[in-house]
């Protein structure tokens, strides 16, 4: 018996069956599906973070309030306020800016308020207080009018400078130039409009209304401290020597003695990378996980419907097996039965995989992300390949069981 | 004629838990190859047995078995399979058939095993069912059959191989009684054709459509005897019933 007659009669039993095998292939396909999707939102999330923390520069560094160690980010990472970080270390990093390479050093406050332009409301807006030497350490330019200068910074001055997006939100094609807008309770004039920035570091930049630093601490949000310190390195070649300037004059900033760890964490760009891969590839283990489960479990279920096909086909076999089929016939028919499963199963799997994934680039790219849609020859390859695996490792035995009948206990089988 | 069966003192022992249950007890006969021969016994005798060793589904205990004059008492479990693909069909009172398949894959099933092109299957399948008047059905699935178009696929799916030797099993224990003379006069046909054709039963009237009647009781063989021609046309016709 050659292997197109077994294939053409493995094919016609499955047809002959068509919802028991597609029930049979089920779990098989969420575990092969998630496969291929973990190694698609895995590559397209790479792409993302390398877009990301490349739009802010491997020449930057970060310093964020609150201790961390080197396998993740701070609290403040998440929203949790912390409030070791004061407009003095920023004072302190800027006197030193020269001995530590540092070109520009500005600090971050973040908030969110509600903000109005005669009937145009926006509820819960991004503002963020920032330096005046903003537009140096983000490499930033403006497409109408200035930024705000250290004297609005002292003066408390009531200025906003306007992302692009924010800015059409409001005003449309009007010019925002010398306009008001509301910002929580207070008035704010619009001195200028960014360049449209996209994402960066996760954050719609575009959307963000900038103030003067003491004017989003004192006025907005009545604090003290800050959301982020942020410096510019002024060549790439000392970014490792600069973390370790910043750590040194923080450290002795906030009194923190030699035994004492840091109530700060001093970031690289690069570093960022580093982390953010290891979150995400924390989370391909998770899902990975989700899918041996998974295709543990399509595979026992495979098993579980072949014994049963086994059984309810005693006299199929036993006729085979009479008019001519030896044991090894019987055995590759059931075997190659349900490789054909698996396979389908994990071409389905594919298939849906990629869908799903294809579903979440256009959900990412509408959120203004770079997103990549990649579904790789490796990811394919990987999933027929376990499929097959599958059906080999399951079907053996049921194949086994049918290939060891008896033709004359089978035929008399009612 | 030559001999185309011929047994030795043949026995069949079943050891089931230890326990040792003796079918056959050493039965010596011949068969010629072109013979109609009738198996008969009560339930229990042992003829089904026999079938399935002289079909060459199970081994013998004891004993001898030359099929054509080569001894083939202890052949493997893929050389018996071998055996029942080129030299043997088998016709069972069940039919079985393949559901939900037409009548051709049916006839065709036994051609799988062997080493054909799938032409060359198409035709020899064809052919079968011409010889059982069938072709008009050829597309048909088997669960639209009646029991005797049924039993006709049965017939052509075990000539397909063209065996030396054909087994009815009880074949028209399933049938009514006009299809099963109807079966009964193809079985008779085939004979006249030079098939050599074992037929088991346990009824009289049907085992003397044979020209020859082995008797079995309790694992011995009780009688061999010709079947008068006279006889044999009144099973034919239908008389005996």
């Amino acid at each position: 018996m050659n292997f197109v007659s077994i294939f053409q009669l493995s094919l016609k039993n499955l047809r002959a069956n068509p919802l028991r095998s597609f029930l049979t292939m089920l779990g098989l396909i969420i575990g092969i599906g998630s496969v291929v999707l973990i190694m698609s939102v895995g590559a397209g999330a790479q792409v993302l973070v390398l877009s990301q923390v490349n739009k802010i520069g491997s020449d930057l560094i970060g310093v964020l309030p609150g201790a961390s160690d080197a396998k993740g980010p701070p609290a403040s990472v998440f929203g949790i306020q912390v409030k070791t970080l004061i407009n003095d270390d920023i004072k302190a990093l800027q006197d030193s800016a020269g001995s530590l390479h540092l070109k520009a050093v500005a600090g971050y406050a973040q908030g969110q308020a509600k903000m109005v332009y005669e009937d145009r409301v926006v509820e819960g807006g991004s503002f963020m207080g920032v330096s005046a030497t903003y537009p140096q350490v983000e490499n930033v330019t403006l497409a109408q009018g200035g930024f705000f200068t250290p004297a609005d910074d002292d003066g408390l001055a009531r200025v906003a400078v306007l992302g692009s997006e924010i800015a059409k939100e409001f005003f449309d094609s009007d010019n925002p130039m010398g306009k008001t807008i509301k910002i929580k309770r207070e008035n704010f004039k619009v001195v200028g409009v960014l360049e449209p920035r996209g994402t960066v570091a996760f954050a719609n930049q575009d959307k963000m209304v900038l103030m003067p630093l003491l004017t989003a601490q004192k006025v907005m949000l009545g604090w003290r401290h800050l959301s982020l310190i942020r410096a510019k390195v002024d060549n790439a070649i000392f970014v490792d020597s600069a973390i370790d300037g910043v750590k040194q004059l923080l450290r002795a900033q906030h009194k923190i003695d030699s035994t004492a760890d840091d109530d700060f964490s001093v970031r690289a760009a690069a570093q960022a990378i580093d982390m953010l891969k290891t979150i995400t590839s924390a989370f391909s283990f998770f899902l990975a996980a989700i899918a041996a489960i998974s295709l543990l479990v399509g595979g026992i279920g495979i098993m579980n419907i072949m014994l049963v096909a086994v059984t309810e086909r005693y006299r199929e076999i036993g006729l085979r097996k009479a008019v001519g089929a030896t044991s090894a016939h019987v055995l590759k028919q059931f075997l190659l039965e349900t490789i054909m499963i698996t396979i389908l199963g994990s071409v389905i799997g594919i298939v849906g995989g990629a869908i799903i994934s294809w579903f979440i680039s256009i959900v990412v790219k509408y959120l203004e992300y770079d997103w990549a849609f990649i579904v790789s020859p490796a990811s394919v390859i990987v999933a027929v390949a376990v499929g097959t695996f599958i059906g080999l490792i399951f079907g053996y035995y049921p194949a086994r069981r049918a290939a060891k009948l008896d033709p004359i206990e089978a035929l008399r089988y009612e | 004629m030559p001999e185309l069966i011929k047994t030795v003192d043949l026995k069949k022992d079943y050891i089931n838990d230890g326990v040792v249950t003796s079918v056959l007890h050493g039965l010596s006969f011949v068969i010629k190859a072109g013979e109609f021969v009738s198996i008969m016994g009560p339930s229990g005798s042992g003829k089904s047995t026999l079938m399935h060793i002289l079909g060459f589904l199970d081994h013998l205990t004891d004993g001898a078995y030359f099929f054509n004059g080569q001894d083939v008492s202890g052949l493997s479990e893929t050389e018996l399979a071998n055996m029942r693909s080129t030299k043997v069909g088998f016709v069972f009172q069940q039919f079985n058939l393949l559901p939900k398949t037409t009548v051709l894959d049916n006839v065709k099933l036994p051609l799988l095993y062997v080493d054909l092109t799938e032409d060359e299957r198409q035709a020899r399948a064809r052919q079968a069912i011409a010889a059982v008047g069938l072709e008009h059905r050829s597309g048909f699935l088997s669960n639209q059959l009646s029991g005797g178009e049924k039993q006709r696929v049965a017939i052509a799916r075990a000539l397909v191989n063209q065996p030396s030797l054909l087994f009815a099993d009880e074949p028209t224990g399933n049938l009514d009684s006009k299809s099963g003379e109807q079966i009964m006069n193809i079985l008779d046909g085939l004979n006249k054709q030079g098939h050599t054709i074992i037929l088991v039963t346990h009824e009289t009237a049907t085992a003397e459509h044979a020209r020859r009647i082995l008797r079995i009781k309790d694992g011995l063989l009780t009688g061999d005897e010709n079947v008068a021609e006279a006889r044999r046309q009144k099973a034919l016709t239908g008389e005996l019933k």
